[in-house]
């Protein structure tokens, strides 16, 4: 049984503290993805003990968990139920909190069919810039009512305030998964990719990496077992690989040099060889690939490979508009101050 | 003073077929599906192109004056209705679909594309958009995108939200923010979430990229008949608890079944004080299983012989009923008024119960349509406009009603909207610092507050008065009623 434990009078009393102080704070949870993005403009702020449980309904399809709560945990008692969370976010080093998945908003490799995290989230509990204690969105899977803020957190890395908790939408575990392997080129793997976009099928996730493709299958028993037509050359391989590729433990990420990520719009199709160090998820939407610095990899035509440090720069149109957003929560600039927009 | 000048800048910058001040040619903008509200706009413009709408929107700016952005304009919320001294822009003539790519499985298309003739144009390519609001005939994907539209398949595909992949956006500063595109995720914060929903207070959509998914190959609807709400609701749990996610799962109550019955003669069982329509869909192999499972749970919890209908002819005779609910509804009553609340689904027995009560206070009758998956109800309140007093009592039935559902944990909202008619439910759902914080994010993009004025967020002043009305020398009126 995890651990109930609500700390938010004094995250709340914190931020409240910094208002009358003008004072900047840091927001920290287990740190996990402090590679990713991390703030260390003043005192840090730890959300770690907020953590538990609030309410999870099972035939309701919804959780709602405080912030410091560990991923891991929830898995597990959602997994109890023969449930899942409908994202798949990351667990790098086995580790981070709810809280933090939402603030940086990164996916693992079911990306392209179960959504995101944003997609999940149906409400949360916030404290603004003001030390104002906020709730938007709710518990239920519809809701229209006012801005939809809750959502705009997702990937907003703790600037327009901090996470107290959320509550998610959650789905109910396939039956069955299944995962296929087969060595095979780029264009007959995104052959295969394209199909499990554009064409009813069992895949739920892809993978393609020295000329092999793997594919993870879900559904009843029935559905997942009548899929030989869509890889006849696959043979039968360890789930556990899309762990591995979620969590950055897979070999290939176990390389020297800077992480780069490329994203592709649906139906584009990146330029892969064979020998190429590159690994693409998503039906092809994502590719990742390391660069000794930031000029020896040649840039796509389509896109750039940016390094996996921070990838929330706004593109120009929309960035005046985010820095007012920011002013609009966060007026004083107290909150994760020094990350840029 | 500056209307006249605005109007006179818009007349002279955008040919004369695209403006209307005439009144005979200005009235059937007065309202959207909200007819209750009606107000006659001083101009309609009717843009033909992204550049028309950026110099309507100038020309708003310079002179002052607000700009109600309206699109097939049949949204339930009033969202769409006229400032009196406003500009009203009608996004309809903006209709093309600019592409589609089939490899993708996307299409970006003009805000004033109807949400049906999406699926219509890629419907050879087995390819279909999935959000499917009941005016999806005549609903544009720009008035989607404004409302966040739902339908009858949210619990598995989700709402206009979950299947928006890149919009256009006009500010009312002249800027154009390109959000999103035609992939996954994209660099920086993402502001899609809080245009989608935001009932024209943000910004002009002027394109939209959609997700287009594979049509399913094969769909099967069961109908089950309860002799009990709650009977029905513990399916509807159980067949979740099974894993199930069902592409439609929807409940009436025994007036909605009789009313469209008598009108659309689907079949349905008219002694039933329940029905519940469940559709699945999926590979061949997914849909036989979960079918025969849910058929089972249907048993299970007290509906005998539940009807299974797996062929096109006799699926859509089942969904025609309560397609028809509505206007079936319109029948056997005058007018009726559709509430939209959404409530965590374990409390219906407990609302309906409750429905009922306040139905029998205000001396109105109650049918309910319920998307049972997703929790969003539908309460059709009967009543006659022609009497005065029962058009007030139907309104504070209705403010009731919607308060119950945020009691509960829900919302006053599901997917219609706040317009103008939720102005004073959503006091009871915000905070005054969550909507002072609702404020500074219109702020940020609409400093002036000309987009879309008096609409969606109330102000503190008008939900001072509405609590006013409510809060009565520090009692609660009704004392002698429970609460919870």
């Amino acid at each position: 049984m995890t651990i109930d434990s609500d700390d938010s009078k004094r995250l709340v009393d914190a931020i409240g503290h910094a208002v009358a102080n003008k004072k900047q704070l840091s927001i920290v949870g287990q740190g996990t993805k402090s590679r990713y993005a991390h703030s260390t403009s003043g005192d840090a702020l730890q959300v770690c003990d907020h953590v538990g449980i609030i309410e999870y309904q099972p035939d309701e399809l919804t959780i709602s968990v405080r912030a410091g709560t560990p991923i891991r945990e929830i898995a597990d008692i959602l997994a109890a139920n023969d449930q899942s969370l409908a994202c798949d976010p990351p667990r790098f080093m086995g580790g981070g909190t709810i809280g933090g998945a939402v603030a940086c908003g990164l996916s693992g490799p079911g990306r392209p069919w179960y959504g995101n995290v944003r997609d999940a989230v149906l409400g949360v509990e916030m404290v603004n810039g003001l030390g104002e204690r906020l709730r938007f969105g709710g518990k239920v899977m519809k809701n229209v009512a006012g801005f939809d803020v809750s959502r705009l957190l997702v990937g907003s890395l703790g600037v327009f305030g901090l996470i107290l908790s959320v509550n998610l939408r959650i789905q109910p575990k396939p039956q069955i998964e299944r995962t296929l392997v087969t060595d095979t080129d780029w264009d007959e793997a995104w052959r295969v990719m394209c199909g499990a976009i554009a064409k009813p099928s069992p895949v739920t996730a892809t993978c393609y990496c020295s000329g092999s493709l793997h594919l993870r299958l879900s559904g009843n028993r029935a559905s997942v077992a009548d899929a030989s037509s869509i890889l006849p050359s696959g043979h039968e391989t360890d789930n556990n690989v899309w762990e591995q590729l979620r969590d950055h433990t897979h070999a290939f990420f176990n390389q020297e040099g800077q992480l780069r990520r490329s994203w592709y719009g649906r139906g584009t199709k990146a330029q892969v060889s064979e020998d190429e160090n590159v690994l693409v998820e998503w039906a092809g939407a994502q590719l990742w690939s390391f660069g000794q610095d930031s000029t020896s990899v040649a840039l796509d035509a389509n896109t750039d490979r940016e390094p996996f440090d921070r990838s929330v720069a706004s593109p120009p149109s929309e960035s005046k508009y985010v820095k007012r957003l920011r002013r609009a929560f966060d007026p004083h600039r107290l909150l994760n101050s020094d990350v840029r927009l | 003073m500056s209307l006249e000048f605005a109007i006179e800048l818009i007349k002279s910058t955008l040919p004369s077929e695209c403006v209307l001040t005439e009144p005979t040619a200005t009235a059937p903008f007065e309202t959207d599906g909200l007819t209750a509200y009606r107000q006659r706009p001083p101009i309609v413009a009717l843009p033909r192109d992204t550049d028309d709408v950026r110099q309507v929107l100038r020309i708003c700016h310079e002179t002052g004056v607000p700009v109600v952005t309206r699109g097939a304009g049949t949204g339930l919320s009033g969202g769409a209705l006229p400032h009196e001294n406003g500009v009203l822009l009608v996004l309809t003539k903006m209709n093309r679909i600019l592409e589609i790519d089939e490899v993708g499985c996307t299409a970006t298309v003009q805000p004033g594309v109807t949400n049906l003739s999406i699926s219509q144009a890629v419907a050879d390519k087995d390819l279909y958009y999935a959000p499917d609001p009941s005016s999806q005939i005549a609903c544009s994907i720009g008035g989607n995108v404004a409302e966040n539209s739902g339908g009858v398949h949210c619990l598995k595909y989700g709402l206009t939200l979950h299947n928006v992949l890149g919009l256009k956006v006009q500010t009312i500063e002249g800027d154009e923010i390109v959000l999103g595109g035609n992939g996954y995720e994209h660099a920086g914060v993402g502001l899609i979430p809080l245009f989608v929903g935001s009932e024209g207070m943000l910004g002009v959509v002027t394109e939209v990229t959609v997700k287009l998914l594979p049509t399913p190959p094969r769909k099967e609807v069961l109908l089950g008949a309860f002799d009990d709400v709650e009977s029905a609701g513990e399916c509807v749990a159980a067949i979740i608890a099974r894993g199930i996610v069902p592409a439609g799962l929807e409940m009436m109550d025994a007036l909605a079944i009789q009313a469209a019955e008598d009108f659309a003669h689907a079949g349905y069982p008219r002694d039933a004080a329940t029905i519940l329509l469940c559709e699945v869909d999926g590979t061949s192999e997914q849909v036989s299983g979960d079918a025969q499972l849910i058929s089972e749970l249907m048993e299970a919890h007290g509906a005998a012989n539940p009807r299974r209908a797996s062929e096109a002819e006799e699926r859509d005779r089942l969904w025609q009923g309560r397609k028809a609910a509505f206007p079936a509804v319109g029948r056997i009553s005058p007018d009726y008024y559709c509430m939209d609340g959404t409530i965590p689904r374990r409390h219906l027995g407990k609302i309906l119960a409750r429905i009922a009560e306040l139905a029998t206070k205000h001396e109105l009758r109650v049918a309910n349509v319920f998307h049972a998956g997703d929790g969003n109800l539908h309460p059709l309140i009967l009543y006659d406009a022609r009497d005065e007093a029962q058009l007030h009592r139907a309104e504070r039935l209705g403010v009731e009603i919607l308060e119950l559902c945020v009691q509960v944990g829900g919302t006053v909202t599901g997917e219609h909207g706040v317009g103008i008619e939720k102005l004073d439910p959503m006091c009871s759902q915000f905070s005054e610092p969550e909507l002072e914080q609702f404020f500074r994010v219109k702020e940020a993009f609409d400093a002036s507050g000309l987009m879309n004025p008096g609409k969606a967020i109330p102000t503190l002043a008008h939900c001072s008065e509405v609590k006013g009305m409510h809060v009565h020398g520090g009692k609660l009126p009704f004392p002698e009623l429970d609460r919870f």
